[in-house]
C-alpha cells in the first residue's frame, strides 16, 4: 500500500481567481484569446467520418467495429450444412430482454447427431438490447452476434428475424469460433468438430 | 452596471427592478432545452425572479428496482447501464461490488485494476460531457462539441474493451466477461497524452471567461451545512468544502493501494462544482496512470492471469471447455438455467462506489434464491437534484439552468 497523498484542506476563495483583472475586463483581448482557440479547430482534420450506412467500400465512410461487437445475431450451421442450434433454450432462458422464441422439435431421420432442432427461431431485434449474453450461455457455438451495427429498417415486421434469416446473415458473417467469451485475438482450444466447421 | 459591483454575490443577486409584483405559474419541461432530461420544474416567477420552484419527476420512471425482482443477478448488469446512460461502467461496477459483497466473493488483483481502470475512464467520459453541457447551458457552444469529441475517443476505447458503445453490460458476479484486449494499455495511454490539453483548452475558454463566470460564481451556492443535511454527494459536496469521496472513506477495489486527490473547493457555487470536476479528470489520469503500471500481466496478459473468480460455480466456465469437459458443461447449464446455480446466501447488503455524480449505493436483499428480493438503487442524482429548489428560488431563471447544469442530473437514475 502505498503513501496516500494527505487531502488538501478546501481553499478558501481568492479574490483575484474570481473576479475579473483589468486587462481582461477590457474584453476584446479576451475574445481574441477565444477566437484563436476556434479558429485553430477550423484547420484540423474534421473529427467525424460520414454515415451513410450502405456503402462500405471506403473506410473513411463508416466506423468499424472492433471482434467482439456486439451487433446483430446470425446462426451457424454445421459440416452437414444444418442449423448447429440444439433447442436447448439456454438463450431464451439467458436473455434479460425475453425476445428469442424457439418451437423445438424431434430431428428428421437423416440427423445423425442430435434428437432436437428449432421448427422456429425467431429473435425479436425490437425487443433485444445486444447485450451478448445468448452468445455467451450457448453451449454448441450456434448463435453469435456480428459486428453490424447498422440496426435500422422500414417496417417493424422487417426486425423480426427467423431461422432462415439468421443463418443466411451467418453464411455472409462466415462461420468462425464466437469471439464473444474470447479475448478478441482468440484463443485456441476450440474442439475438433468446431474447428472444422470454420469456413 | 453589475458588473461594477466588486462583491461577486452581490452581483448576482436580483435587483428590486427585476420583480413586477405580481406571479405567475409557468412550467419550465418536461421538453425544454435547458432541461436535463425529461424533469419538470413547476415554478412561480414575480418578473424574472423565482419566487417558488417545484421539481416534479418520474417522466423517465422505468421500473428497474421491479424489473430486478425478475432478473437474476447477471441479467440486472444490463438494466445498471441503463440507469446512468452518462456513465454506464460505474453503474455496472457499482452493481458487481455490491453483489461480490453479498455473495462473500473477492475479484483477482487483475480484475481489479482492469476495472477501477475502466471506471476511471468512465469517470472522465461523464465528467467532460457535464462540463461541456454546462458550457453549452450558458452559450458556449464551441466547448460542447470539443468534449464530445473526447467522449467518443472514450467510447472507442469502451467499444473494443465491452463489445458495446453506451449499453456496456461488462461486469458479471464475480469479474468480467471477458479479458482486455492485448493492446488496452496503448490505447488508454494513448488517449491519456492527448486528454490534458484538450482539458487545458476547455479551461482556457471557460474558466476567464467573464460570460462564463457571471453566470457560474455565487450561483447555486450551497453551503456545507446544507449539502450534508440534503445528503448530497460527489463533486457537488466537495465543492463546498467537505473532502468526501467513497474511493478514500470506503476503499473498494484496489483504490486503497493508488495514491490520488480529493480536489475540493470552498465555496460551493456553480463555479467551484465546474472546478471540481475539471480537477477531477486531472486525478482520475493520475489513477488511470498509477493503475496501467500495476496491472498484473500488463496488456498481452502471457501468464494467463484470471480477471473473474476461478470458481466455475460462479462465472461461466470458458467456452473450449464447456464444448469438451462434461462437468464444465454441467456447471455451464446451472449457472445459467433459472433456479439452479448463482444463489447467494440469505440477507442483505448495501453497498456504495463512488460514481461520478456521488454516492452510488445498491441495496440488495436476498432471501437465497437466483432471483433477489428487492433491489434498491440509491442513485447519486436524486439527493444532488433534491437541493435544486433552495439553489434556485430567490434567483434569476437563468440562473436556474445555470444550476440544473451543475447538478449534471441524469433522470434514468433520478426516476429509475
Amino acid at each position: 500500500m502505498t503513501a496516500q497523498t494527505p487531502n488538501p484542506t478546501p481553499q478558501s476563495p481568492r479574490k483575484e481567481q474570481r473576479t475579473l483583472t483589468w486587462a481582461e475586463r477590457l474584453y476584446l483581448p479576451e475574445v481574441l484569446r477565444g477566437l484563436r482557440n476556434t479558429w485553430r479547430h477550423l484547420f484540423r482534420k474534421p473529427f467525424t467520418i460520414d454515415y451513410d450506412g450502405t456503402e462500405r467500400a471506403s473506410p473513411l465512410k463508416y466506423h468499424t467495429p472492433r471482434p467482439g461487437y456486439r451487433g446483430e445475431h446470425y446462426l451457424k450451421k454445421d459440416e452437414d450444412g444444418h442449423v448447429k442450434c440444439v433447442a436447448c433454450f439456454m438463450c431464451a432462458a439467458a436473455c434479460p430482454a425475453e425476445c428469442i422464441h424457439i418451437e423445438a422439435a424431434p430431428t428428421p431421420p437423416d440427423w445423425k447427431d442430435r434428437e432436437r432442432y428449432p421448427v422456429r427461431f425467431e429473435i425479436d431485434l425490437l425487443r433485444c438490447i445486444y447485450c451478448g449474453y445468448c452468445e455467451e450461455a450457448c453451449p454448441v457455438d450456434a448463435i453469435a452476434l456480428s459486428p453490424t451495427y447498422n440496426l435500422c429498417s422500414v417496417t417493424r415486421e422487417e426486425k423480426i428475424y427467423n431461422c432462415e434469416k439468421l443463418l443466411a446473415d451467418g453464411e455472409r458473417y462466415g462461420l468462425s469460433l464466437s469471439t464473444h467469451r474470447y479475448r478478441p485475438d482468440g484463443v485456441p482450444g476450440a474442439t475438433p468438430a468446431a474447428q472444422g466447421s470454420a469456413h | 452596471m453589475p458588473h461594477d459591483n466588486p462583491d461577486p454575490i452581490a452581483r448576482v443577486a436580483p435587483t428590486a427592478a427585476q420583480r413586477i409584483g405580481e406571479t405567475l405559474s409557468v412550467n419550465l419541461g418536461p421538453q425544454h432545452p435547458s432541461m436535463h432530461g425529461t424533469l419538470r420544474l413547476k415554478v412561480e416567477v414575480d418578473g424574472e425572479v423565482l419566487v417558488k420552484v417545484e421539481p416534479e419527476i418520474g417522466f423517465l420512471h422505468t421500473g428497474f428496482e421491479k424489473l430486478a425482482e425478475y432478473r437474476n443477478y447477471n441479467q440486472f448488469v444490463v438494466i445498471s447501464d441503463r440507469a446512468n446512460y452518462f456513465s454506464p461502467l460505474n453503474n455496472n461496477i457499482g452493481f458487481a461490488v455490491a453483489c461480490e459483497e453479498l455473495f462473500g466473493l473477492q475479484v483477482p488483483p487483475r480484475g481489479q485494476y482492469v476495472r477501477v481502470i475502466m471506471a476511471e475512464l468512465s469517470r472522465i467520459a461523464d465528467h467532460i460531457i457535464s462540463v461541456g453541457l454546462q458550457g453549452l447551458d450558458l452559450g458556449a457552444f464551441s466547448v460542447m462539441l470539443w468534449t464530445f469529441i473526447e467522449r467518443e475517443k472514450l467510447y472507442d476505447i469502451f467499444e473494443a474493451v465491452t463489445g458495446a458503445r453506451l449499453t456496456t453490460s461488462w461486469t458479471r458476479v464475480g469479474g468480467i466477461f471477458r479479458d482486455v484486449p492485448p493492446d488496452f494499455p496503448e490505447m488508454v495511454r494513448a488517449f491519456l497524452a492527448k486528454l490534458p490539453a484538450a482539458l487545458d483548452e476547455i479551461e482556457e475558454m471557460l474558466n476567464r471567461n467573464r460570460i462564463f463566470m457571471d453566470r457560474c460564481i455565487g450561483i447555486g451556492t450551497l453551503t456545507r451545512q446544507e449539502a450534508i443535511s440534503y445528503g448530497v454527494t460527489g463533486p457537488m459536496l466537495r465543492a463546498c468544502g467537505v473532502p468526501y469521496d467513497i474511493r478514500r472513506a470506503r476503499p473498494y477495489l484496489c483504490y486503497s493501494g493508488l495514491d490520488f486527490e480529493i480536489p475540493t473547493r470552498a465555496e460551493g457555487d456553480v463555479y467551484a462544482r465546474y472546478l471540481v470536476r475539471m480537477a477531477e479528470m486531472r486525478q482520475a489520469i493520475r489513477i488511470i496512470v498509477q493503475a496501467l503500471e500495476k496491472l498484473p500481466g500488463g496488456g498481452e496478459n502471457k501468464d494467463k492471469l484470471p480477471v473473474s473468480v476461478l470458481d466455475h460455480k460462479v462465472m461461466l466456465p470458458p467456452k473450449d471447455m464447456v464444448y469438451n469437459d462434461m462437468e464444465s458443461l454441467i456447471h455451464h447449464f446451472k449457472i445459467t438455467m433459472p433456479g439452479h446455480g448463482l444463489m447467494p446466501p440469505k440477507g442483505e447488503v448495501y453497498s456504495c462506489t463512488e460514481a461520478p455524480n456521488g454516492e452510488l449505493g445498491f441495496y440488495i436483499v436476498s432471501d437465497g434464491t437466483g432471483l433477489p428480493y428487492r433491489v434498491r438503487i440509491r442513485p447519486p442524482s436524486f439527493y444532488n437534484y433534491a437541493t435544486f429548489p433552495k439553489q434556485a428560488t430567490g434567483r434569476l431563471i437563468s440562473d436556474a439552468v445555470s444550476a440544473m447544469a451543475s447538478i449534471n442530473v441524469i433522470a434514468g437514475e433520478l426516476d429509475r
